[in-house]
């Protein structure tokens, strides 16, 4: 709020607040009986709260003739539209195959794949990822001379 | 209150249609809230629409110590501060934006009671009135502004008053009425 109010109110202050909010009550009704007859006998002998009693409860009554304006028909979707292009579709749930990108299943695809990736590698004959057997027949050395040397 | 704790574990859970009843329950206030506070329909939905994503960003903030209602009208009332001031600071002062559908209904609501269509001259008087109010409620330091709109527009209770605006109840109810007399000084000098 805007008024300098950081401190307490001192006691012409405190005092000024009270008649304020008691106005406030006043007008709209709701002040208590003993409130009441308080004000009331103020309000006997001070025309110039009179006047501002009458100003407030003018205004109180004008305000609440205002009428009541109806939000256009489109906010909603206006809003949804928004908030799934700002969170690139990843706020709802609900669009987890629309235009939300599904890191989650991406990343179950991509685990799938090494595997089937490492499989394949491991049945292969010739670039298998199987070790070689350390008992596997060795060439015999008459055909190690067959093989070109670097 | 428990309805209000179940829609907001939906709305955490990010389900979108707790966040269209979201929007429906509220969007006619939280609107009329913005464009009584703006007194400019663009900007008015332009905020309205700023409200609902900033509620849904920062769900999770959202501590349940009020009514999600009273936390709704606290993110509006900050926005549209927050607003008032980029717009002061832009001198964009342009507050005739209040549209035509919104002058006919003001003269409607003016107008003599039991359904009657208002003859041409009250419509008239009416949306005067209306613009008039408008422009004194504009003219308010934005303090006042809340209010006047929250209290006499919205027809809030002072006890949600002092949940949104953080005031106690004494100070809420002796702004109040400064904010009537100042309005009221503005409304009977455009008269």
């Amino acid at each position: 709020m805007s008024d300098p109010t950081p401190r307490p109110p001192s006691g012409a202050d405190a005092d000024a607040e009270r008649l304020e909010a008691m106005l406030s009550d006043y007008v709209e009704g709701t002040l208590s009986l003993a409130e009441r007859q308080e004000l009331e006998a103020r309000l006997a002998e001070d025309p110039a709260l009179r006047e501002q009693l009458e100003e407030t409860r003018a205004a109180h009554d004008a305000l609440r003739r205002l009428n009541k304006t109806p939000a256009p028909e489109e906010l909603g979707k206006k809003v949804e539209e928004l908030i799934h292009r700002r969170s690139a579709g990843r706020f709802f749930g609900r669009r987890a195959f629309g235009d939300r990108v599904p890191f989650g299943v991406l990343l179950v695809v991509a685990l799938v794949a090494l595997v089937a990736l490492a499989a394949l590698l491991w049945s292969s004959t010739t670039g298998s990822l199987r070790p070689e057997p350390r008992d596997a027949p060795r060439p015999p050395p008459e055909a190690r001379d067959v093989i070109p040397r670097p | 209150m428990s309805s209000d704790r179940q829609l907001v574990r939906r709305l955490r859970d990010r389900d979108e249609q707790a966040f269209r009843e979201l929007v429906a329950e509220h969007r006619d206030r939280v609107y009329n809230l913005t464009l009584r506070m703006l007194g400019n329909r663009v900007e008015a939905e332009d905020v309205a629409q700023e409200v609902f994503i900033q509620v849904f960003k920062y769900i999770d903030d959202f501590r349940e110590e009020a009514k999600l209602s009273t936390w709704l009208y606290r993110v509006t009332v900050n926005l549209c501060k927050n607003r008032i001031k980029y717009l002061a600071r832009r001198h964009d002062r342009d507050r005739d934006q209040l549209d035509d559908t919104n002058e006919a209904a003001a003269s409607a609501a003016l107008a003599a009671p039991g359904g009657t269509t208002p003859r041409p001259d009250r419509a008239l008087e009416g949306a005067q009135l209306e613009r008039v109010l408008q422009d004194a409620i504009n003219s308010l330091d934005e303090d006042h502004r809340v209010l006047v709109v929250l209290r006499d527009v919205e027809d809030l209770s002072i006890e949600e008053i002092c949940a949104i605006t953080g005031e106690k109840d004494g100070t809420v109810k002796s702004r109040l009425h400064r904010a009537r007399l100042a309005l009221r000084k503005k409304v009977t000098r455009h008269l």
